[in-house]
């Protein structure tokens, strides 16, 4: 929810290059080396995303938490492996904690196994062994950035859902929920102590509300929210 | 019956006792020490002694008689002296002079006191034996230790001797009437006979057995050049051996320290590429980026030069090393080890270049040993500090490396250092020592102690070293 309320509007015409960077994808970089990072940094931006590169992980929470405003997109991160204080492995950690759920991309140069296997438990998209090769990386990218538009989307319906579903009144919401379950209405309307009739206006009601004109929409739907 | 004239006898035996030293001296130059020296002025001494005896009757009595024993028993006890000097126990010298002094007063009681010519003659003649007989017992010794047939030869003569002064000792006892030396009859030629015996075959045995002597020293010094030779060349390759392990053993962090300009170098090199392909990028950016790439390779460059110089067999023995040069380029060296373990460096360098002469990679090797021992031992806490600071004081340079880990246990305390001693699972305990000889080799010191409780508490290492005056980088 909150990460919704993050977006804001473009003002400036550097506010509209932004922004249009960030529609196509914000890509965060981080790495302790300054040589690496401004070349990663220079080869994203000339593909047309957005760039925000860090030296630290710890810079990184530090902006994050200062919750600033960004422009809406998607967004993955590229983050090396092994850094001071705060790993690669370890800020992974964090978001996961901090409920952030951008696409991670971890890069380390000649990796041992066990590196890149703890990557990818900890719900790491790839895994990329430095030198990269600016295709490689690019794909990786595009892929990750593919990934958080596919979580966006998600998130937006589930949000535009769960106010629908906040319109239901207790008794649509118990019908809804029995026919989720698969009684008939005869069953439910025997269970509830009411008429048939009320019954079919109710379950009629919520299927409006919610906006489907199939019962198996309605049962999927439930099932998705839970209601 | 005298068969030959004993005035002429002496005279040629004294004359011979001034030749054969001289000639035994001159045969032994470069060879020169004390003892040969002293046996040397011994012979002479007795040249003179038997010059004397030679001219009785020509000279007043107190020369002939008194003089010449005196000369006589100096010089046994030169004698003798020069053979204890050669097995290493001499006698100290005023007690020599004190038993020349009683034995000579002795004898002139004896002669002036008493006015008893058959006991002073007696009497003189037992001590001469006596020391003669102890004169020979030291030159078979001499003989018995060293395998020497020169030794033996001299004891045998003064040996000889021994018996031919007892033989006019046993004369004299025998007879009421006793005249001097040159009129006796059997046994004055024989002590004749026996003195020309010990000259001729004493002074060219000694000769043999200085000659014997030096030869078995040069052999012995050469010998032990070789191994002197042969532990400096395997000390180089032990220290080369810790070197190139020390590496191995960082190899993990180098690659990754290696990786990093190459990974600038291929993304600076793909961009440039990418901008020209899509026409996006003028020659102001394009050079930029090849900047990049030249900057980067410099630093790739760096960091294999760094490691080649290091493990690189040392050929300079001596150079004027600036310290702070030293514990720059080994903290770039374990840069990334430290970087990864969190471990922050504080350099406090001396405002003015410190300068020691000595191999700047023996010297960077200790340094290391001493970083990697530091970082290994920060893993084991939480606070992770390591700090340098190198100063001049006194005419030493003095390196104070020490660091905020657990420190040295009690019960390590004086072994650290020594070779074979090591606290950690797969250490050699090796490192530490190797330091501690190259230190001393350049005439330093390392000390290793725990630091102060203000500094952290840790181990603090102190490399000591004489500091190179200024005229002479």
């Amino acid at each position: 929810m909150n990460k919704l309320n993050r977006y804001r509007q473009p003002v400036t015409v550097a506010d509209l290059d932004l922004a249009k960077r960030c529609a196509m994808g914000r890509v965060v970089v981080i790495d302790d080396d300054i040589e690496i990072l401004s070349a990663f940094n220079t080869l994203i931006k000339m593909e047309g995303y957005a760039c925000e590169a860090y030296l630290s992980a710890q810079a990184y929470l530090h902006v994050l938490n200062c919750n600033q405003l960004c422009f809406p997109g998607p967004s993955c991160m590229l983050c090396d492996v092994k850094m001071p204080e705060i790993d690669g492995l370890e800020l992974q950690k964090r978001l996961a904690e901090m409920d952030e759920d951008m696409p991670v991309l971890l890069m380390s140069g000649a990796s041992g196994a066990q590196e890149a296997v703890n990557a990818f438990r900890a719900g790491a998209l790839d895994f990329l062994i430095k030198p990269i090769d600016a295709d490689i990386l690019m794909v990786a990218v595009d892929k990750a950035l593919a990934v958080s538009t596919e979580r966006n989307s998600q998130r937006v319906r589930k949000s535009s859902l769960a106010a629908r579903i906040a319109t239901l009144t207790q008794r649509e919401r118990e019908i809804a929920r029995r026919v989720a379950a698969g009684q008939t209405n005869p069953v439910i309307a025997e269970a509830l102590g009411i008429a048939l009739r009320t019954v079919k206006l109710h379950r009629q009601r919520a299927m409006e509300k919610i906006g489907v004109s199939k019962t198996t929409d309605l049962v999927r739907i439930a099932d998705e929210a839970s209601i | 019956m005298i068969p030959f004239d004993l005035r002429t006898a002496f005279l040629i035996v004294g004359l011979l006792y001034l030749l054969l030293p001289t000639v035994t001296w001159i045969l032994l130059t470069g060879w020169h020490s004390c003892q040969v020296s002293l046996w040397c002025s011994g012979g002479l001494l007795i040249g003179c002694s038997l010059l004397l005896v030679a001219m009785t009757g020509k000279l007043a009595e107190w020369a002939t008689v008194s003089l010449a024993t005196l000369v006589y028993l100096i010089s046994l006890f030169v004698y003798i002296q020069s053979l204890r000097l050669d097995l290493g126990i001499p006698w100290r010298k005023r007690w020599i002079a004190a038993a020349v002094m009683v034995i000579f007063l002795t004898f002139e009681w004896f002669h002036l006191g008493l006015q008893n010519f058959s006991l002073r003659v007696q009497f003189n003649f037992g001590v001469a034996a006596g020391l003669l007989l102890y004169l020979a017992s030291l030159a078979w010794r001499i003989g018995r230790e060293e395998q020497s047939p020169s030794a033996r030869w001299i004891a045998c003569v003064y040996g000889l001797s021994a018996v031919s002064l007892l033989f006019r000792v046993i004369t004299v006892m025998g007879s009421d009437r006793v005249t001097n030396l040159l009129n006796e009859g059997l046994s004055s030629q024989l002590i004749a006979l026996a003195s020309l015996f010990s000259n001729v075959i004493g002074h060219f045995g000694y000769i043999g057995l200085a000659l014997d002597r030096s030869m078995r020293r040069e052999l012995k010094a050469a010998a032990e050049l070789a191994r002197d030779e042969e532990g400096r060349r395997l000390g180089k390759q032990i220290a080369h051996l810790d070197r190139q392990r020390a590496i191995g053993e960082l190899a993990a962090s180098l690659g990754h320290e290696l990786n990093q300009p190459l990974t600038a170098i291929l993304t600076n090199t793909q961009v440039a590429k990418r901008g020209i392909q899509s026409g996006r990028f003028d020659n102001t950016q394009l050079t930029e980026f090849l900047d990049k790439i030249v900057y980067n390779t410099w630093r790739a460059r760096q960091i294999i030069e760094r490691i080649r110089s290091f493990i690189r067999p040392s050929t300079s023995p001596c150079e004027p090393v600036n310290l702070n040069l030293v514990v720059f380029e080994v903290a770039e060296l374990v840069a990334g080890e430290a970087r990864h373990h969190n471990i922050t460096f504080g350099f406090s360098p001396s405002i003015r270049p410190v300068h020691v002469a000595g191999d700047p990679i023996q010297l960077s090797q200790i340094v290391l040993n001493v970083f990697r021992n530091a970082i290994e031992a920060l893993t084991l806490v939480q606070r992770r500090e390591i700090q340098v600071s190198c100063i001049c004081r006194d005419g030493r340079a003095i390196l104070s490396i020490w660091d905020t880990g657990p420190g040295i246990a009690p019960e390590a305390t004086g072994k650290v250092g020594t070779a074979f001693f090591t606290t950690k699972t797969n250490g050699l305990g090796l490192g530490l020592s190797i330091s501690r000889s190259i230190a001393s080799q350049y005439g330093g010191t390392l000390s290793i102690a725990n630091a102060k409780a203000e500094d952290g508490g840790g181990a603090r290492i102190e490399l000591n070293l004489p500091a190179l005056p200024e005229e002479k980088r």
